[in-house]
């Protein structure tokens, strides 16, 4: 359609520079709002960024880095392993057998292979009959099950001549 | 009448008759009343008969309180195409050229007539309308006495245009609008108006018709884009038949509820 034709010998077209300095202000006042939340959006998509930045390099890290966690993840499930071992109640009743052996068997070394979920015991007695009733007596313990000698000698470089031996017995975790 | 938005009141004002409209704007536009009235007048070039009668109507209750927008006939005023000129830089350097320009049309009697020059975009002709000072104080005056606002004084070229834009094509077009006493020729082109031309026309309808018919036949012939639409009154088109390809009357039978198109086919409707 085609313009309006504006001739009017009374109504004016405003041209009122009042009423064009408001609506310029008013027009700069909303550029600067617009420009302002334009602003503060490029300023929160910069700080996602970076933190989306921190997170993917935290997910995707360096060779070294990957060994390191590794290490790590390997002590920590050796502690736990460790923490998993019942050595309150596998001590217990390793003295306890030592003393009703009236302490003519001492214990040298207590190793765990949590792997196979057995201990390895060496001790030293002044006689076989002796390291015999000693494993016969941890035999009946509720920690250890199966305990068995792998090994015995004879100390001959020793003036008392004691029974140096290795036990190996499972432990129970259920104590 | 609410006074956040009062009632428009059109008035038409012309030589012999009076033309009113009220329509009310509250929520919808609503057509309150409107009227003609013949008006008496010492001749043609004496408005006050019918500003008399326009005040008398204005001091009536069913027509007072309202915002008046005031359509003057094309008898009243002179106008005239203003190229467009670069060298013309301020609205006083156009007033005056204008001013100039209607002076060698019309001579010395319009030397201090009120202007009023159209919009338009560089480049393009402007539309200038003389109209004396005298009728326009005259209607100032008579708002003042009857407390009323006017709101708008248009020529009848221009709301008559105005009226009917959305008919005229794009790429060029004569417009006519015709009334007792005169005729206004504008030709329209791709930028708005680029002539004008106003003649007295008498009171022989069918002379006059075939006039404007062998006008149409040779603005027509001698351009494709020569179709002339014609505002005319309705009491016109008996006289037109049969009906040529060289004219194409303006009709609408229900037009869009603006105050000044309820005018303008108020002044078609009872001519």
């Amino acid at each position: 359609m085609r313009a309006l034709v504006h001739l009017d010998f009374v109504e004016r077209r405003a041209r009122s520079p009042l009423l064009s300095g408001v609506l310029l202000a008013l027009g700069l006042v909303a550029a600067g709002a617009v420009l302002l939340a334009c602003r503060i959006d490029v300023q929160r998509r910069d700080g996602m960024e970076l933190r989306l930045a921190a997170l993917t390099s935290a997910v995707h890290s360096s060779p070294e880095q990957e060994a390191r966690a590794a290490r790590e993840a390997a002590a920590s499930s050796k502690t736990e392993q460790e923490l998993a071992t019942p050595w309150t109640g596998l001590l217990a009743e390793l003295e306890a057998a030592s003393k009703d052996a009236d302490g003519q068997v001492s214990v040298l070394a207590v190793e765990p292979d949590h792997a196979k979920h057995k201990v390895h015991i060496n001790g030293e007695s002044q006689n076989l009959a002796l390291a015999i009733a000693f494993v016969q007596r941890l035999q009946m313990s509720r920690a250890l099950k199966f305990p068995m000698f792998d090994s015995h000698e004879l100390r001959a470089d020793d003036p008392q001549h004691p029974i140096r031996f290795e036990l190996t017995a499972d432990w129970q975790d259920s104590l | 009448m609410s006074r956040l938005w009062p009632d428009e009141l059109g008035a038409y004002v012309a030589p012999a008759r009076l033309c009113l409209v009220r329509l009310r704007r509250r929520y919808r536009r609503a057509l309150v009343r409107e009227q003609e009235l013949p008006v008496m007048t010492g001749g043609q070039g004496d408005w006050v008969g019918t500003l008399a009668a326009l005040e008398a109507k204005l001091s009536e209750a069913d027509w007072s309180g309202a915002l008046l927008r005031v359509v003057v006939a094309d008898h009243w005023v002179r106008y005239s195409a203003l190229p467009y000129s670069p060298e013309l830089n301020s609205a006083e350097e156009c007033e005056a050229h204008a001013r100039a320009l209607l002076a060698s049309t019309y001579g010395d009697a319009i030397i201090d007539w009120q202007l009023s020059l159209s919009e338009a975009p560089p480049g393009a002709t402007r539309i200038v309308c003389a109209m004396p000072a005298a009728l326009l104080s005259g209607l100032r005056d008579l708002c003042v006495r009857s407390g009323t606002r006017l709101a708008s004084v248009q020529p009848q070229l221009i709301a008559a245009y105005n009226s009917w834009r959305h008919r005229i094509p794009a790429d060029g077009a004569w417009f006519v609008t015709v009334e007792r006493g005169t005729l206004a020729a504008a030709r329209v082109g791709l930028n708005g108006f680029e002539r004008v031309h106003t003649v007295r026309i008498g009171n022989d309808w069918t002379r006059e018709i075939k006039r404007l018919q062998i006008f149409g036949r040779l603005v027509s012939a001698s351009a494709p884009n020569g179709r002339v639409f014609v505002d005319a009154p309705l009491a016109w088109r008996p006289a037109a038949l049969p009906a040529g390809p060289e004219l194409e009357w303006l009709e609408d039978s229900a037009p869009p509820l603006t105050t000044l198109h309820r005018l303008e086919h108020l002044r078609r409707l009872a001519a």
